[in-house]
């Protein structure tokens, strides 16, 4: 018995074997800390940086007056805190909402921006300010909201006929984003004055956006996340058939047209205040499936989207703190690497 | 016998088709030429009145210098991507959709804004960059599948996009004008580049029907193709050249602009079969038509106002891709 045991070296603590590779030290919940932790400092670092620089003690005296009409605490309170907030939760709903539909569409392909559905929410939202200038956001919302469930079900009907594969799919999402892309231009380009007041980019970008406006999707979007992460214990069981699922007590159905809804909301949610993220729905959740299942794919890809999505910012307002280039632009040159990573790694899922 | 009459009637088919879209380009160019934001009628050419006619005469020749350089930049560009697919094998593939405008635009604009630069200078380097970005695509994408080569493209072309958008901000004031290349608004270009484009349209396509002969090789392997005597690796070299600089040249013209290139080729191909020249003339005839309409309508539909031709090529061939997509491959692995 001593024999066996001393001649097996996994037994041995100090042995060579026992020290793990670097990438298996980095447990999940320790970099899911050192994740926060960074969110923290860059939200820190874009209150701080832009157009004009305070200082620290300047910030925090903004935050325990955020009443006063100083500048530093109209500038922080007004234009810096909605763009941050924005940018966290722009990055974590997108995230979210490319998981759930990589997921339930087992396509390691889809993303919220190559289905359609973001161009069609941009598309949609020009197209109301173009008709109503005055039109009410909830209005807004719910045309938004319907334009992108059309175009995605279009999508995904056009894919079906086709017999497409899920690169396929992507294609034709691609023509529907190019479409709706041109006639976004159009209308920018035939109606100027109508288009003016609608401070918006068709790269996606944070600027803009008031606390108003957060107010107004915070809840929608806060039930739903909660929503998804309830339900994503399950998340894995999309993976397999639907016998099998159903043989594991989940109604498939139901639960995959749920989280399907979920995704698309979110997506629409978010992109009808910031505009298209192209590729960021696509990307987060490859970043983060090698390491998580279930509920904590959704958490990581959340605080990841999030983390991602400030450091972009914090990065356009670097590049030109006058004039900030769309966020979209930075974050498409972040990811791009990764992106071309991702379609090398996953050749081999349309081979089955 | 059979086979004779086959073929003849064939003949005569593409014949007919070729000569009803040059009788459908032939009305659009004087569609185009009269209408815009000024009426011109044929009312000024029988006057006297020398101011009018002076006035008449200048619109003209605008009008002219902008639909002949669509008419040269959609044919070019359709024709190479016709190139392009049969290299490929693969019916899927566009100029956008391979990163090729888009790095080309990055360098022509890179070239633009470092120091100024001449018409030849632009076209040469759309030629360099559309080069480098299929050649960069078909890397990094190393042979997979039909369509990754395409997704791998889409990311190129975006992040090439996304870099000229990046640029674009810190271009100083007087290249904006300039910049209107980009949506493929033909209303800044010189008649310098429309003579240079004319030119390189009439010494391409010449190039492109002597190519064609032997075409079909390229449904066969590397080694079956050389025993029946076909150079694989220098003729494929020669076609791939002649793509990237037909596409290259029409960079001017069309800009960032390719989704034309996708679906003018898959239409020739669906009208006249699986025969290379017949398909580059269709493709060029179709290509030019496709883009020469998008441009007057753009001028017309919203004047004074002017919708960028390239915008108005992408509103009207996207609905076409898809009606191509769900007709011509529905159902087949073909294009997958």
């Amino acid at each position: 018995m001593v024999i066996g045991r001393a001649a097996d070296p996994g037994n041995d603590p100090h042995h060579a074997y026992m020290k793990k590779p670097i990438h298996q030290q980095l447990t999940l919940p320790f970099a899911q800390t050192i994740i926060i932790f960074l969110i923290m400092v860059f939200v820190l670092l874009d209150l701080k940086s832009g157009a004009m620089k305070f200082q620290w003690s300047e910030i925090f005296a903004a935050f325990q007056h955020p009443e006063s009409t100083s500048i530093p605490a109209i500038a922080i309170m007004q234009v810096r805190l909605p763009m941050v907030i924005i940018a966290m939760l722009a990055g974590s709903g997108l995230a979210v909402s490319g998981l759930l539909l990589q997921s339930v569409t087992q396509n390691p392909l889809a993303c919220p921006s190559l289905s359609g559905i973001e161009y069609a929410t941009a598309f949609s939202v020009i197209l109301c300010y173009m008709l109503d200038p005055e039109i009410s956001r909830a209005a807004i919302m719910m045309i938004a909201l319907s334009g992108g469930i059309l175009t995605y079900l279009l999508v995904q009907w056009i894919a079906k006929r086709t017999g497409a594969s899920s690169a396929g799919i992507t294609l034709i999402g691609v023509a529907f984003n190019s479409l709706y892309y041109s006639a976004i231009q159009a209308i920018l380009i035939a109606f100027p004055y109508q288009s003016q007041a609608i401070l918006y980019d068709l790269n996606g970008s944070l600027i803009g956006v008031t606390l108003a406006d957060i107010q107004f999707i915070i809840l929608p979007y806060l039930l739903l996340i909660t929503g998804v992460l309830l339900l994503s214990k399950r998340m894995d069981l999309l993976d397999m058939d639907d016998a099998h699922a159903t043989a594991l007590g989940l109604n498939i159905r139901k639960y995959r047209s749920i989280m399907l809804g979920v995704a698309i909301l979110l997506s629409t949610l978010i992109t009808s205040l910031v505009g298209p993220l192209l590729f960021f729905g696509l990307a987060v959740p490859h970043l983060v499936r090698p390491f998580a299942r279930g509920t904590q794919a959704v958490w990581c890809c959340a605080i990841l989207g999030a983390l991602l999505l400030l450091i972009a910012a914090y990065v356009t307002q670097m590049l030109a703190p006058q004039t900030p280039p769309p966020i979209g632009l930075v974050m498409l040159l972040m990811i791009a690497p990764i992106l071309i990573v991702i379609i090398q790694r996953y050749r081999s899922y349309d081979e089955n | 016998m059979m086979k004779i009459n086959y073929h003849s009637s064939h003949r005569n088919n593409v014949a007919r088709m070729i000569l009803l879209l040059s009788t459908f380009i032939g009305i659009v160019l004087i569609a185009g030429l009269l209408f815009g934001t000024v009426l011109l009628d044929i009312h000024p050419f029988t006057q006297t009145n020398s101011r009018a006619n002076n006035l008449a005469a200048f619109v003209l020749e605008l009008r002219l210098n902008r639909e002949v350089l669509a008419l040269c930049c959609g044919g070019m560009l359709a024709t190479g991507s016709a190139i392009l697919q049969g290299l490929t094998r693969n019916p899927m593939v566009a100029p956008d959709l391979t990163g090729m405008t888009s790095i080309g635009c990055l360098l022509i604009i890179l070239c633009e804004i470092l120091h100024g630069s001449s018409p030849l200078m632009n076209i040469m380097l759309g030629i360099i960059g559309s080069m480098l970005g299929f050649l960069l695509c078909i890397y990094l994408a190393k042979k997979r599948q039909r369509l990754m080569v395409v997704l791998t493209g889409i990311t190129i072309s975006f992040t090439a996009t996304a870099l000229i958008q990046l640029l674009m901000l810190k271009a100083p004031d007087h290249i904006s004008d300039f910049l209107q290349f980009l949506n493929g608004s033909l209303y800044a270009a010189s008649s310098q580049t429309m003579v240079m484009l004319t030119g390189m349209t009439l010494i391409l396509m010449p190039l492109v029907f002597v190519l064609g002969k032997r075409f079909l090789v390229f449904a066969l392997d590397e080694q079956t193709s050389r025993s029946i005597g076909v150079p694989f690796t220098a003729y494929q070299t020669s076609c791939f050249l002649v793509a990237s600089m037909l596409i290259g040249s029409s960079l001017m013209g069309v800009g960032n602009m390719g989704f034309l290139g996708i679906v003018a080729p898959n239409i020739a191909r669906y009208l006249c079969g699986q025969r290379p020249r017949y398909v580059f003339a269709l493709s060029f005839l179709i290509g030019g038509l496709l883009y020469l309409l998008a441009d007057t309508l753009g001028r017309c539909l919203v004047s004074p106002a002017e919708i960028p031709a390239g915008i108005m090529t992408n509103m009207i061939t996207a609905p076409i891709f898809l009606y191509v997509l769900f007709h011509f491959y529905r159902g087949q692995d073909g294009w997958n």
